[in-house]
């Protein structure tokens, strides 16, 4: 009897001292065959497996009603439904969202974008979409080049507007049929998109006042040599409990859809 | 005399009350008017105005949606699921008289708003028409694309 009460207690503090020997404490529980439910921290945050499964189902529905633009449906981080277009259908997908009565995400949260230059596509635009009705959130991803231009949201969100201008100023996305697309956060004249994995840290210009002009002056920017290194990278560890997790360790696809052979072009 | 001190004082009021009306208050109050014996006067929600015959704007929308869908093949997906909905709704709207009885079968929220949404669903299917949505994959995505991190 006792003795229990002090292995409890010891195995509480080894829990509660270091989170890299839960999974030994929880590994120890298991052999011993003990079923104990692990305390739960109301600090971390719980999925909701029945609104996931909603979620996920929705994202089969929706890349069954549109065949051709959805490339895949999957689950980012848990239980964030994401889906992945083809960059021709930004209209028509978020039309269905917004308009079709199972979906009626009416609200856009936001737009944004994501320079990977490895890439062939380098440039990403990620649409995030709520649902006032059903309370529910979901994201449409495409991609495009520093060339090729995406239709614009604003037909169908006017709220688009200074997002889509956004985009533009700082990865260089442009949008067709925008009312009205110009930089939004740079200055007049500015050069350049600051968002870009190549785009300098410093950037191309510096600005100071000059008392003779008596106005601002934009000059190039010089740097010091000892200044030019930019060693960003943290020297301590920021999450150790999550040191053997991937970083896509919640993602999960739901979806993938092959490109049809073209031995059928008939059906078409 | 007194006709001429007369005519420039209600010219003066008529000056000023016109700086006043604001033709978009105006145009919503207008919009935001109700029947004395309609069993409510405002829907609670701003810029979606009482609507006094949603039996009839209903009837009017869902039959354009069934319009609108003839043009997309009859074994699409979003045909058949959106034709099942619509024509469920139709069949309630044609078949409930009392607006409040409806609201509740329908379960959308309030009237008004099911007829917004009945408007959004014509302008998704106008837009899935006009780019052929239910068409196979137009292009798969190139290698590693999806792919993260790289």
């Amino acid at each position: 009897m006792l003795g229990s009460v002090i292995r409890q207690a010891v195995s509480r503090q080894i829990v509660r001292n270091s989170p890299i020997s839960t999974t030994a404490a929880v590994a120890q529980t298991n052999q011993t065959g003990d079923k104990k439910e692990s305390p739960k921290k109301p600090t971390i945050w719980k999925i909701d497996e029945h609104k996931r499964e909603r979620l996920a189902n929705f994202g089969k529905y929706a890349a069954e009603c549109l065949p051709k633009f959805v490339q895949k449906v999957q689950f980012a981080a848990g239980d964030e439904l994401e889906l992945l277009i083809h960059p021709s259908g930004v209209v028509p997908v978020l039309s269905f969202l917004k308009g079709n009565h199972s979906a009626q995400f009416t609200n856009l949260t936001f737009i944004t974008g994501m320079d990977v230059p490895t890439r062939k596509n380098r440039l990403e635009v990620i649409y995030s979409l709520y649902s006032v009705r059903f309370n529910a959130r979901v994201r449409v991803r495409t991609y495009t080049d520093e060339i090729a231009p995406i239709d614009s949201a604003t037909p169908v969100f006017k709220g688009a507007d200074w997002f889509e201008r956004e985009v533009y100023d700082m990865y260089g996305v442009w949008f067709n049929n925008h009312p009205d697309l110009r930089r939004i956060l740079t200055d007049y004249g500015f050069e350049g998109h600051p968002f870009r994995k190549d785009y300098p840290l410093s950037g191309y210009n510096e600005v100071r006042y000059d008392p003779e002009l008596k106005r601002v002056v934009y000059e190039p920017s010089e740097l010091a040599q000892e200044f030019r290194k930019f060693d960003l990278n943290t020297p301590w560890e920021t999450f150790p409990a999550f040191r053997n997790q991937s970083i896509t360790s919640g993602y999960e696809t739901i979806l993938e859809v092959a490109e049809p052979t073209p031995a059928t072009p008939q059906n078409k | 005399m007194s006709s001429r001190f007369l005519r420039t004082a209600v010219a003066r009021a008529t000056q000023q009350r016109s700086m006043y009306e604001n033709p978009y208050i105006n145009r919503f109050k207008a919009r935001s008017k109700v029947s004395e014996d309609f069993h409510k006067k405002t829907t609670g929600i701003t810029g979606l105005f009482v609507n006094e015959h949603p039996h009839r704007a209903l009837t009017v929308v869902y039959g354009r949606i069934l319009r609108a869908l003839e043009q997309i093949p009859r074994d699409a997906a979003y045909r058949k699921y959106t034709e099942a909905v619509v024509k469920q709704r139709l069949a309630l709207v044609q078949a409930e008289n009392d607006i409040k009885k409806l609201e509740e079968k329908i379960g959308m929220g309030q009237i008004e708003e099911v007829i917004e949404q009945a408007e959004y669903e014509l302008e998704t299917t106008r837009a899935i028409v006009d780019s052929k949505a239910w068409e196979p994959l137009v292009e798969s995505a190139p290698k590693g694309q999806w792919s993260w991190p790289v």
